[in-house]
């Protein structure tokens, strides 16, 4: 899905009507209290909620039981699905005219019944800088970020900014040990290499992946990185590695905040 | 429009709300004469957050509603009798497209792959957590309170049955003169320390906004279609995007009724808004075809404020808990 800020292409007749509301006035939040007032005083107002998802029917692709292969059909999916719905979210942002969007929560769930449906979920508070200062991803959408409003602001405080949430996904085939390769591991104490090399790779390529999506932004590090491995109801010798973090660029030179007092609580 | 599935069946003014029994009166009388000690389950850090902010905790109240969903939420096979004597041709918009003039029959096709809103399951919800909330209310200001803070809206199915529900809502009445609102006492889902916090940036919670909403989505004709070839989509990625459609109306709307609210509060904005979703499998059967369908059923609650829209926010300071957090240590 190319992207246009001034799409709303799969964003419904109602969101446009709210949309348009929140642009006059009376925002709509999920944070917290605290993270609210962090995020006022990081110089940003919340614009309102913005949301996006994608319902995704997944392919079916053959895998050989005895080989380790990634399973390129469902990396596809799980990709093109959280893409449709991140930027479904980001389009929102850009109608309020925000500079991004921050506690971004990007969730997968799946039903019980449907084994081939999953569905992507992007939810976060669309926020633009009182001074009008433009914080902007350098590819021109807004950025994205999933942490806090507190991580937020202390990120802001040892002068960096946000640019997006970059994200490296790999479904893998972990492949089912062999008659052979049974019969000589009988009664051994011995490393089951095969699947260790699997989750190896799985996760090498989620990495890197992730890694080039913050180089196309420009990024000096990630921050927040998660890694989570899940098999998404695939069965025991599938999973997917997903790695997940907020690219983050300099705004100044200075990175050093403000020593923090040291504080003992007593509730303890 | 109405009828038992696209109804906009409200309550008549009369029915509501029930009577708070007399024993709660007389006590609820006593607490606001001041002749009793309050009564909280705040902590000792919440009620010194709240003293901090001049705020009096008062006594417990609570308001509740059990409630017969009109529509059977076991019953939503029936949607395709209905449908074939014509219920389901309803387009959104309220609109009945009827029968087509050149063909004879119904226009019904076009019916699938757009997204219905289920107002009656809807508005069993939003009338069942009114009519508790109209009950706190009253309690409230039994007990001459300005606020309810701590407010929690619990909801649950009800004895086992799936077509009855109870929500049931409980808080702390308070004295605050400047939380009161307009028209009664203002209803806060916060908990005392973040009352304290938020007030203290120069905010102000005004009321508890809150909504339902439902919508059914169903594949259109043209994905069952492709879905039956042998070499068509059954194998490939693709979206749903008709599901992807119900769920966003559904959330739009919550948001929307939310919205409306807080805009009657004479609130700046929500925060804290949390989502519950129920999502159920609905297929609707056709004489030819079988279309896979959802029903989204969606909850959201968030906090209305109001204050000034800039510069109130207090200064913040980074600390470092010198506390080891939960375990960073070795068990001996």
């Amino acid at each position: 899905m190319s992207y246009d800020p001034n799409s709303l292409e799969g964003v419904p007749d109602d969101a446009r009507t709210r949309l348009a509301q929140n642009r006059a006035g009376l925002f709509t939040s999920d944070l917290s209290v605290r993270e609210f007032l962090l995020v006022k005083q990081a110089g940003f107002e919340p614009l309102g909620l913005v949301v996006g998802s994608s319902i995704y029917h997944i392919g079916f692709q053959f895998s050989n039981p005895m080989e380790n292969a990634e399973m390129t059909v469902l990396t596809q999916a799980m990709y093109h699905a959280r893409e449709l719905a991140m930027t479904r979210m980001e389009q929102e942002a850009d109608s309020l005219g925000a500079d991004g969007i921050v506690a971004v929560r990007l969730d997968v769930g799946r039903y019980e019944w449907g084994d081939d449906l999953a569905e992507f979920i992007a939810i976060g508070t669309a926020v633009k800088h009182r001074e009008g200062q433009l914080h902007r991803a350098p590819n021109g959408r807004p950025f994205t970020s999933d942490l806090s409003g507190q991580d937020f602001w202390t990120l802001l405080a040892a002068g960096y900014r946000p640019v997006g949430m970059v994200m490296g996904s790999c479904v893998y085939h972990v492949a089912h040990q062999g008659l052979g390769s049974f019969m000589r591991k009988v009664g051994r104490n011995v490393e089951m290499e095969n699947y260790t090399q699997a989750l190896y790779d799985a996760r090498e390529l989620a990495m890197e992946r992730m890694q080039s999506e913050a180089q196309e932004v420009e990024a000096e590090g990630v921050v927040g990185v998660q890694l989570h491995e899940r098999s998404h109801g695939w069965g025991s010798h599938m999973i997917e590695f997903f790695a997940i973090g907020t690219a983050v660029i300099p705004i100044s030179d200075e990175h050093t905040i403000a020593s923090p007092t040291l504080v003992l609580p007593m509730d303890g | 429009m109405s009828g038992p599935f696209f109804g906009d069946d409200q309550p008549e003014p009369d029915e509501r709300p029930a009577a708070i029994p007399d024993h709660a009166r007389e006590r609820l009388a006593g607490v606001a004469a001041g002749r009793v000690p309050f009564t909280s389950t705040l902590s000792a850090n919440a009620f010194a957050a709240l003293r901090g902010a001049d705020i009096q905790p008062l006594c417990q109240v609570m308001g509740s509603s059990v409630y017969h969903v009109g529509w059977q939420i076991t019953g939503w096979g029936r949607l395709n009798a209905l449908r074939n004597q014509g219920y389901g041709t309803y387009r959104p918009d309220g609109s009945r497209p009827g029968i087509d003039r050149t063909t004879g029959l119904p226009l019904r096709l076009s019916w699938y792959g757009t997204p219905q809103e289920l107002r009656t399951l809807g508005a069993a919800y939003n009338d069942a957590r009114d009519r508790a909330l109209a009950r706190l209310s009253q309690e409230a200001r039994l007990a001459g309170a300005d606020a309810v803070v701590d407010v929690e809206v619990v909801q649950h199915p009800f004895g086992g049955r799936r077509d009855v529900i109870e929500f049931r809502a409980m808080g702390t009445a308070v004295r605050a003169p400047g939380l009161r609102g307009d028209a009664g006492p203002a209803f806060v889902n916060l908990t005392g320390q973040d009352v304290g916090v938020l007030l203290r940036g120069g905010q102000r919670p005004v009321g508890l906004v809150t909504a339902t909403s439902a919508y059914l989505g169903t594949a259109s004709l043209d994905t069952v279609i492709e879905l039956r070839s042998l070499t068509g989509k059954r194998w490939r990625n693709f979206e749903y995007a008709e599901f992807a459609d119900a769920w966003a109306y559904a959330r739009n709307r919550a948001l929307m009724h939310m919205r409306a609210q807080a805009s009657d509060l004479g609130a700046d904005g929500i925060i804290g808004i949390r989502w519950t979703q129920e999502t159920r499998e609905q297929d609707i059967e056709d004489s030819d075809y079988r279309f896979p369908g959802l029903i989204y059923v969606v909850h959201a609650i968030g906090t209305a404020i109001a204050g000034p829209a800039a510069d109130g926010t207090p200064d913040v300071y980074t600390v470092m808990p010198m506390a080891d957090r939960p375990g960073t240590q070795e068990a001996s």
